[in-house]
């Protein structure tokens, strides 16, 4: 189209006759400014350097004394401001400015889609604030203002003035449209091009999220192919105790050997038992896994006395001192069912592992708030049979059992270790003065 | 009616599992004297008391502190403990690759798993230890 118009403009000189070459010459510099001017725009890609460059190239194509480049905001309420201040006295460029687009001549441009040319703003209707701040130096008289128009938005507007009143012809006017063209073109590729590399960014997140969430997957299956192994064996080797005591109580029996038949159901019961505790204590870890985190202001005083009362029935309880030591009175923001069983854990424990040759067997659950409110500790103690030093490592790992005596399923410490963590806190094993001491660390919001 | 072994022992973390094997010696009336340990430490303690080995040592394989394949590997470095002791191992595990480690040791007769019964007690005695 652009070629058509010049063809077009060209042709017309040409008719008027000779002494039209000179300005026929002064057309194709300008078409020529302006071809630079297109290839420049297709290369830039930094739209504040284009904005600079244009301008430069502008300075031949057309003759004003201000020009300015605007760009439409984002959020297309203001628009920004580029100016190139004096042409004879060398390219000045002002910062940018920012304009809501109610304002001067180039707003209206882009809010009407529409070039406007002011011949002479003195005879204006006064009042009419034609000129924006950083063009307006008093003295243009003429201005224009083209919207930068391309696929059908307005990316911003091509302003012009001059200190003489009727400066732009409509040769220049039509000049100036075709700068308008193609800045606005340059622009909308530049937008194009930035909306595609947030497109990108956007990507690359949900990307690395993704693999994030394959990593943690692929832990999970882990931890559930150990527990399964696990499981599996432990579950098994009370069901062939029970498969051997079966036979051998069949066998009592064929033989007429009573007495003995007594011990070897006794001993099948406990088995029973303790496979029944163990698919409950799996449910747990199970439910554990799944617990939503919901937080609730506690009352650990409270709390602790309520574990105590559902651990009373427990064998040895009643041999067992328990004292509870809450340093502090206000309640605190927990997940009340998670530190719930990681004190009915740790007490229950407490209790179990006692040391029959003391004289009086005690636990301690003793508990203390940070100074500034953020974290929570609290330690279980005991004066039972201990863990050796060399076991520390192994005693929060699943199914780990200590030593011969030891019953249960061995899940109470693994629990316990699952829950402090998913609660970001950290649990521990130490000993102190002959006694055990278990410290759990928890964080805690305001 | 073949002949008792005079001294066997029995390796095992779970006091049912002793019991049970315990038993089933007795029927099958293979040994004068049956000696229980719960751990490895018993074991060794054991070893050292009496005059001369055992003949066969039943070992368990999962047991906590110290496991089967570690006895075996104490045993081994042991050989005034442990000359012409037959060990069997006697498990509840059910992976190849327990049976293949365990029977890559030269202390190790048999690799039998768990529960026992009279009649593999036989054939035990009949095949791998005598």
């Amino acid at each position: 189209m652009a070629s058509d118009e010049a063809a077009g403009q060209i042709t017309d000189m040409l008719s008027d006759g000779p002494n039209e070459f000179s300005a026929l010459q002064l057309m194709a510099g300008r078409y020529r400014l302006l071809c630079d001017m297109a290839l420049l725009l297709s290369r830039e890609a930094d739209v504040e350097r284009l904005a600079d460059n244009v301008l430069d190239k502008i300075t031949g194509i057309l003759e004003f004394d201000r020009c300015s480049v605007s760009i439409v905001e984002a959020s297309g309420t203001t628009y920004h401001l580029r100016t190139q201040s004096e042409r004879r006295e060398g390219l000045g460029l002002v910062d940018l400015a920012e304009v809501p687009l109610e304002r001067g001549i180039a707003g209206h441009a882009i809010r009407n889609r529409r070039a406007v040319y002011v011949p002479d703003t003195e005879s204006m209707a006064s009042g009419m604030g034609v000129v924006d701040e950083a063009m307006d130096d008093g003295g243009l008289r003429a201005v224009l203002s083209l919207p930068l128009a391309a696929q059908g938005r307005v990316v911003g507007a091509l302003t012009l003035g001059a200190r003489r009143p009727d400066a732009f012809t409509p040769s220049d006017i039509q000049m100036a449209r075709q700068v308008a063209s193609c800045i606005a073109l340059a622009i909308e590729r530049e937008r194009g091009r930035e909306e595609a590399e947030a497109l990108d960014k956007k990507l690359e997140d949900k990307a690395h999220r993704l693999e994030e969430t394959v990593e943690r997957l692929e832990r999970t299956n882990l931890e559930l192919d150990t527990f399964i192994y696990a499981a599996s064996h432990d579950l098994r080797a009370p069901l062939l105790s029970v498969a051997g005591l079966t036979d051998l109580a069949m066998m009592a029996l064929e033989g007429g050997e009573l007495d003995d038949l007594g011990e070897v159901l006794t001993r099948i019961q406990r088995n029973i038992k303790r496979l029944d505790q163990l698919v409950v204590d799996i449910l747990q870890v199970s439910r554990a896994r799944r617990l939503e985190r919901r937080h609730e202001g506690v009352d650990l005083r409270q709390l602790a006395l309520e574990v105590l009362e559902s651990l009373s029935g427990l064998e040895g309880a009643s041999d067992v001192d328990v004292r509870i030591e809450v340093a502090f009175d206000q309640p605190v923001s927990l997940e009340k069912l998670r530190v719930r069983q990681v004190i009915s854990n740790l007490i229950s424990n407490a209790i179990k592992y006692r040391d029959p040759g003391q004289k009086t067997p005690w636990v301690v659950f003793a508990a203390q708030l940070d100074p500034e409110g953020e974290g929570l500790s609290f330690q279980v103690r005991d004066n039972g049979i201990g863990i050796p030093e060399d076991q520390r490592p192994y005693i929060f790992d699943l199914f780990y059992r200590g030593t011969k005596r030891s019953f249960g399923a061995g899940l109470g410490l693994y629990l316990v270790k699952q829950h402090v963590t998913s609660m970001d806190g950290e649990v521990s094993c130490r000993s102190e003065d002959a006694a055990t001491v278990f410290d759990v660390r928890i964080p805690v919001s305001r | 009616m073949t002949e008792r072994f005079q001294n066997v022992v029995l390796v095992d973390d779970s006091d049912d599992d002793i019991f049970i094997n315990e038993r089933y010696l007795r029927r099958a009336d293979w040994a004068e004297r049956v000696h229980k340990c719960g751990c490895a430490t018993e074991l060794f303690t054991l070893l050292a008391s009496l005059d001369r080995p055992p003949e066969v040592v039943f070992l368990d394989l999962n047991m906590p502190q110290m496991n089967g394949f570690q006895v075996l590997d104490r045993l081994a470095a042991r050989p005034e403990l442990t000359s012409g002791v037959k060990v069997v191992i006697l498990t509840s595990s059910l992976h190849q690759d327990d049976r293949r480690r365990a029977e890559s040791s030269p202390l190790v007769a048999a690799y039998v798993e768990k529960p026992l019964s009279v009649e593999l007690l036989a054939r035990l005695k009949r095949e791998k230890l005598t």
